[in-house]
């Protein structure tokens, strides 16, 4: 073997240096005083960094928008970002690391997998997480932790409720299907879908549903052609997509090569931001309703929405904000609400301050439920149609529905019973 | 059924193509200088880039569609004659060890570039206009842009095949892989014979980034979708192997397609089970040792 010299011993490490000061995320301190710290976990690379870095940005403008109103109780909030790729592994990794560092306020998190990673060491660590885009029920069900909070609706609210739509605005569309992620979180979305389906078809639009076994795909795919085709030869009338980011954007555009428009001229899609349209352009679908967390537009009538979306054109140039910037936006104002609460951040009453909490975010008025976390809000869906214009599509309606009404009872650490409903 | 099995197939060809065009420079590269390149989907992730901004996301023609693809070649190329100036060569003699950091950190180097140059939003590029099309043949569906990379997965097998055993250079290029020690011997010049390989290996990632840009969502993530299905490839093929790498892709790809019609919902499951299988039965490839 040859020798390691101290000359390609400093080389290596430069490279190296220069390969992190590139490619990887870095700590940043925002104060050199005595600061609140809140901790983000986020994926700020790999694949879902393209989501991560809007959840990062949401989080920054609060901050920035709460220090500029004085902090909280007179001290300034400071963020502490940490990378978690989207997976359990890293989100573990860096919870410890803010464990370490004495970070004992976090938020973030945008998959199941990373929540399910950190939310059984929050205890142990005396710590708290808010989760911002994790829809998968058993978070707060049989995966619940008392120090997890989740600011976004789970699967069973959200896409019951955009069945119930569907039920009650096209009734005779009564053959489904879906296209279905092989990840927690997209068995979830069709679970809760299907059986929203199942329920309010024949209770509102007072016919049966018939629904062919979804098609299931691998995330990160090179290829959707066979299950394109597989749709094609369904008897179904309407799908239900749950691929996100450039997955849907591969399924989405050999839909259209392959001619699926022809067959489907509305589906629904479980949303992954305005990325997707964006890069579509006239490959959309010919009109697709889609489930966002928070469009910009809807709330500008609201001091909050419209501070937040010019903070975010101001701070990135960007027309469209992705509506993940809403959601760790409110993370982080949740928390400022509990400390003006309870004059600290001690974690226990941290967890007994937000437990039931009101407070005002972006989207309006938020309540986290007493038993088991879950945030209580709009959910709100949008529908595109493809447009003659320079974009390819535009904005058809925006459809807000009370969270409350769509909502299951709590069961912290039950599974949801879907049988009974 | 039977045009449910005539598409998987099809489907399979097509994916297996797309598979070898980027296993191709990787098992180039391997077979020559033994360099296991973890970068090589980040220069394939680069060539599609490089065709993205001499295209834009509009449809071009042909013509200029493979222009620009072959540019995108040429400027991977130049990045190959870059890395083996810097890193490459310096670390011949070294460890294989060493190579693999290295090129792991050329990879978060390049990504780290590439979202500076480019950012992090998808873009979709539209394939030249008479890729666009559909035909409906026999009653399945045979898109013109799914006919076009299995015939260049074709052409890039023969073309590279036929150079490492018909011509003189591949001759000299594979004695130099064997013995470099009686190839220099007998007059021949290792080192340029190796940069030369490590820049073909390059221009080959670069030239399978602008050939299929068209069917993928360009980000900088767009890398990761076929290099593990390309390592994966170059292993069950036997490593540095050109013609194994090619059946192993065809493989691979029907593989993959076929069981997503016998087992629909457990998708992306074979490859992994045909890799652990290969490696139980054939450990040593298919066909083992370089060519």
């Amino acid at each position: 073997m040859a020798r390691l010299s101290r000359r390609r011993m400093l080389q290596g490490t430069g490279a190296l240096a220069a390969a992190s000061a590139v490619g990887l995320p870095m700590s940043r301190s925002y104060a050199q005083e005595q600061t609140i710290k809140i901790g983000f976990l986020g994926p700020l690379s790999g694949g879902m960094e393209v989501m991560g870095r809007p959840l990062l940005t949401g989080a920054e403008i609060a901050v920035n928008q709460i220090n500029k109103a004085g902090g909280v109780n007179g001290m300034k909030l400071e963020l502490v970002p940490r990378d978690d790729k989207g997976t359990g592994k890293d989100a573990v990794t860096g919870a410890r690391d803010l464990f370490a560092s004495g970070v004992n306020l976090l938020c973030g998190n945008i998959s199941t997998a990373s929540v399910l990673g950190v939310s059984p060491l929050l205890s142990e660590a005396n710590a708290t997480l808010i989760s911002c885009s994790a829809v998968a029920d058993s978070l707060t069900h049989e995966d619940f932790t008392p120090n997890y909070f989740r600011i976004c609706e789970n699967a069973y609210t959200k896409y019951r409720a955009q069945a119930r739509l569907f039920a009650e605005r096209h009734p005779d569309m009564t053959n489904w299907t879906g296209v279905v992620t092989d990840a927690a979180n997209g068995r979830s979305i069709w679970t809760a879908f299907e059986h929203g389906l199942r329920e309010f078809y024949p209770a509102l639009a007072n016919k049966e549903v018939s629904i062919t076994d979804p098609v299931v795909t691998k995330v990160g795919a090179s290829d959707f052609k066979q299950q394109i085709v597989r749709l094609m030869s369904s008897p179904a009338q309407c799908f239900l997509n749950t691929t996100n980011g450039a997955d849907a954007i591969l399924f989405f555009s050999q839909a259209a090569s392959l001619g699926l428009d022809s067959k489907f001229p509305l589906v629904t899609d479980a949303g992954s931001g305005w990325g997707v349209p964006l890069a579509l352009k006239d490959k959309i679908p010919q009109s697709i309703l889609t489930g966002v967390f928070w469009y910009y537009e809807a709330y500008d009538h609201l001091e909050m929405g419209r501070e937040l979306y010019k903070d975010y054109v101001d701070a990135t140039g960007k027309e469209f904000p992705d509506d993940f910037v809403e959601l760790s936006h409110a993370a982080v104002y949740a928390y400022a609400n509990a400390i003006k609460a309870t004059g600290n951040t001690d974690t226990q009453q941290i967890v007994k301050a937000m437990e039931g909490m009101k407070f005002q975010t972006a989207k309006g008025e938020r309540e986290f439920r007493k038993e088991d976390h879950q945030c209580i809000g709009d959910v709100t869906f949008l529908t595109l149609d493809r447009a003659d214009n320079e974009r390819g599509w535009k904005v058809g309606e925006f459809i807000r529905v009370n969270g409350r009404d769509s909502m299951e009872p709590p069961s912290p650490g039950k599974a949801i019973d879907f049988s009974k409903i | 059924m039977l045009l449910e099995w005539s598409f998987a197939i099809f489907s399979g060809l097509t994916l297996g193509m797309a598979a070898f065009l980027v296993a191709a420079g990787l098992t180039l590269v391997f077979g020559i200088l033994k360099i296991l390149n973890f970068a090589h989907g980040t220069f394939f992730m680069l060539g599609a880039y490089v065709t993205y901004s001499i295209l834009g996301t509009e449809s071009a023609s042909m013509a200029a569609f493979l222009l620009a693809t072959l540019a995108a070649g040429v400027v991977v190329g130049g990045a190959g004659w870059a890395t083996d100036l810097v890193i490459f060569r310096r670390l011949r003699d070294s460890d294989y060890h060493y190579t693999l950091i290295a090129t792991f950190a050329l990879l978060l180097l390049i990504t780290g570039l590439v979202k500076i140059i480019w950012g992090l939003d998808f873009r979709l590029v539209r394939p030249p206009e008479v890729l666009e099309t559909t035909w409906f043949i026999g009653g399945i569906f045979i898109p013109a842009y799914s006919v076009f990379v299995i015939a260049a997965g074709i052409v890039v097998f023969l073309i590279l095949d036929f150079g490492l055993q018909r011509s003189w250079i591949g001759k000299t290029v594979q004695s130099v892989a064997r013995d470099p020690w009686m190839a220099e011997v007998l007059g021949i010049n290792n080192r340029v014979v190796m940069t030369a390989a490590v820049v073909v290996s390059f221009m080959l990632a670069g030239i399978a980034g602008g050939l299929l840009l068209p069917n993928q969502s360009l980000s900088p993530a767009l890398g990761d979708v076929f290099l593990l299905l390309a390592f994966t490839a170059v292993i069950i093929g036997g490593l540095g192997n050109v013609r194994g790498a090619f059946i192993a892709s065809i493989l691979l790809g029907l593989i993959e397609s076929v069981s997503t019609v016998l087992l629909p919902d457990l998708p992306g499951i074979s490859i992994f089970v045909a890799l652990i299988v290969f490696i139980l039965v054939r450990p040593q490839g298919i066909f083992s040792g370089a060519q």
